[in-house]
């Protein structure tokens, strides 16, 4: 296997609140490669969105980087980028260009007063120099692989003159259009129709494929897991409960959560049995937790998971879980 | 468009027109004495011959000639003074909404403390300090009113950081300079041309008002508010030493505010819904 695009060793994220450091994210460590999608999966509140802002450093006070290493690599460097200045040049340089991201909502994500086509210019002109005129050549050629139709026309449209699918699909041509390694995806189907969804989904699915992108994907959407991503990061509460190649983690979960998670959604087959809800609610970040972030609402809890963070179990090469359940029935 | 936005526009090219072409379209030099025809009223045929369309004041000065280069005094100190201080709220409203907490409660007291002064009481002090004269009026009056455009804009930035789109020009790796004057500001231009017009309304009022107390322009400069003093003692036997220019005050003020409500309601998207 190729080495990682994207290294996250140890990341750990503080918000401070009244003088006080509250860490939201537990020490996380992941890598994205090339052509490859990596979905992180988690209910609200869970620090998936603040994951991945980390990565392009856009955290704002009170929220920072607690610790950890984001390692970037280049053609013949690596750059931590936990390890830059936010508001750097060397920073500002990185995002767009290296990493791009792709916002949950296209209503929104656009500025209201630019013609399309000046926003993906936009970025080729600030990290390519292109002059204006090869820019919009090229966000027209751009919004032609996003599959929008008559791109020489809509090159001028303003966002409102768009549908949502447009938008998001002119979100998606404005973060390839400087052939980023890393695509850093916040739920960028969430807001749309279940049919413009799945032709999205198509859409990253080609483009990450001839582009070669490493793409982290955002979500709680199970559906769109199965449908996009490679490998899949379940969190809760700030840490990885469990992680493992798309197929055997929708196919054999391990860990309690991510089986919850699994047994909340109805069959596709159209086989009729009760939804099992996870019985209560995610406890507010601020309550610290001792053990298990999960123990609460655990059904399968012991003694033990109360007091002390449960043990990373490998059940195979590529799936491991986080559970003291498992580590003493392994 | 509506009747106040035809009203306000109106008003603004009539006074436009009245200070840019004054030279041409005023009937006499404003400062040419001709004493023995003072204090004709409107229309009548003064000893010398000379009709003045709207009277003649002590000094035999035209009224309607005074009132036409009145109208340069007025939107140079209403333009000056928003201009400057729309700048310089504008700057302070960004820094406040964008620079953190610091920076947010520097420029928030400071917009208490200033709209809490009384304005003429601070425009006083200011030009007994630095003397009467156009350019200290614009400095009085943005000294205390950049804090409307701060307030205004600081409301503006807190919305605006919400923005998707805002987090998509850092995403982008777009620098803070370029996201703030090419996406920011015309996406705040709306609410601050609408706080713009009604400030130059006040703006208008405020030189009148200064010009009165002897504190705006120099006396042989003609302004409406000037005129206003110099008539103040005939106001029983000349009529329209006073009215005229306190009429010409107050068509601005209305041009002006009328022209603002017109923007809001254009620029209010909601509404904009409806009138379609």
């Amino acid at each position: 296997m190729s080495a990682p695009v994207l290294q996250v060793e140890g990341l750990s994220i503080a918000v401070r609140r009244e003088g006080r450091r509250l860490v939201l994210t537990h020490p996380t460590n992941f890598a994205l490669r090339a052509a490859q999608t990596t979905a992180i999966v988690g209910e609200s509140g869970c620090g998936k969105s603040i994951t991945a802002l980390a990565l392009l450093n856009l955290l704002r006070p009170p929220l920072s980087i607690a610790a950890g290493r984001i390692l970037l690599r280049g053609d013949n460097e690596v750059q931590d980028i936990a390890a830059l200045d936010p508001g750097s040049p060397a920073m500002r340089d990185v995002r767009g260009r290296q990493i791009a991201m792709v916002f949950q909502d296209p209503m929104t994500a656009l500025d209201p007063v630019y013609p399309v086509g000046d926003q993906i210019a936009e970025g080729l002109r600030r990290h390519l120099n292109m002059p204006r005129a090869a820019a919009i050549e090229r966000a027209v050629t751009l919004l032609r692989q996003v599959g929008i139709a008559a791109p020489e026309k809509r090159v001028a449209d303003y966002p409102h003159q768009l549908s949502g699918g447009m938008r998001q699909r002119v979100m998606i041509a404005m973060a390839i259009a400087c052939a980023p390694r890393v695509l850093v995806a916040d739920e960028p189907t969430t807001a749309l129709d279940v049919t413009v969804q799945a032709q999205i989904l198509d859409l990253l699915r080609e483009l990450q494929a001839s582009l070669g992108m490493a793409c982290l994907f955002i979500t709680h959407d199970l559906g769109v897991v199965a449908e996009i991503a490679d490998d899949v990061i379940v969190m809760y509460r700030g840490t990885i409960v469990e992680r493992a190649p798309v197929a055997d983690l929708l196919g054999g979960p391990r860990h309690p959560y991510t089986q919850g998670l699994l047994a909340s959604l109805p069959p596709i087959d159209g086989s009729r049995r009760s939804l099992r809800p996870i019985p209560g609610q995610v406890r507010p970040p601020d309550e610290i937790a001792t053990g298990c972030p999960f123990v609460d609402r655990c059904d399968r809890a012991l003694a033990v998971c109360a007091s002390i963070p449960p043990p990373v179990v490998a059940l195979s090469a590529s799936h491991s879980a986080a559970c003291h359940a498992l580590a003493m029935a392994g | 468009m509506s009747s106040k936005g035809v009203i306000g526009f109106a008003i603004l090219a009539a006074m436009l027109a009245a200070a840019l072409l004054a030279r041409w379209i005023a009937p006499t030099d404003p400062n040419e004495q001709d004493i023995l025809n003072g204090l004709a009223a409107p229309f009548s045929r003064g000893e010398t011959g000379n009709v003045a369309i709207l009277g003649t004041d002590r000094l035999g000065q035209d009224v309607l000639s005074r009132i036409i280069y009145g109208a340069r005094v007025s939107l140079i100190v209403a333009f000056g003074a928003v201009g400057l201080s729309a700048v310089i709220g504008i700057a302070a409203g960004c820094v406040a909404g964008f620079m953190g907490r610091v920076a947010q409660s520097l420029v928030l007291t400071a917009t208490d403390i200033v709209l809490s002064i009384p304005f003429v009481l601070l425009a006083l002090a200011l030009i007994s300090a630095l003397g009467a004269g156009i350019v200290n009026v614009i400095v009085a009056f943005a000294m205390v009113r950049w804090a409307q455009f701060a307030r205004i804009t600081y409301a503006l930035a807190l919305e605006i950081r919400e923005r998707e789109w805002f987090q998509a020009c850092r995403a982008g790796g777009i620098g803070f300079g370029r996201t703030m004057l090419v996406h920011v500001l015309p996406n705040m231009s709306g609410p601050l041309l609408v706080v713009a017009s009604l400030e130059l309304a006040y703006a208008i009022l405020m030189e009148s008002g200064l010009s009165f107390l002897g504190l705006g322009v120099p006396p042989e400069v003609p302004s409406w508010g000037g005129m206003l003093q110099e008539g103040r003692n005939e106001m029983e036997t000349a009529w329209w030493l006073t009215t005229l220019p306190g009429t010409a005050i107050m068509l601005a003020a209305i041009g002006f505010n009328f022209l603002g409500d017109w923007l809001r309601d254009r620029l209010d998207p909601g509404l904009q819904q409806v009138l379609r």
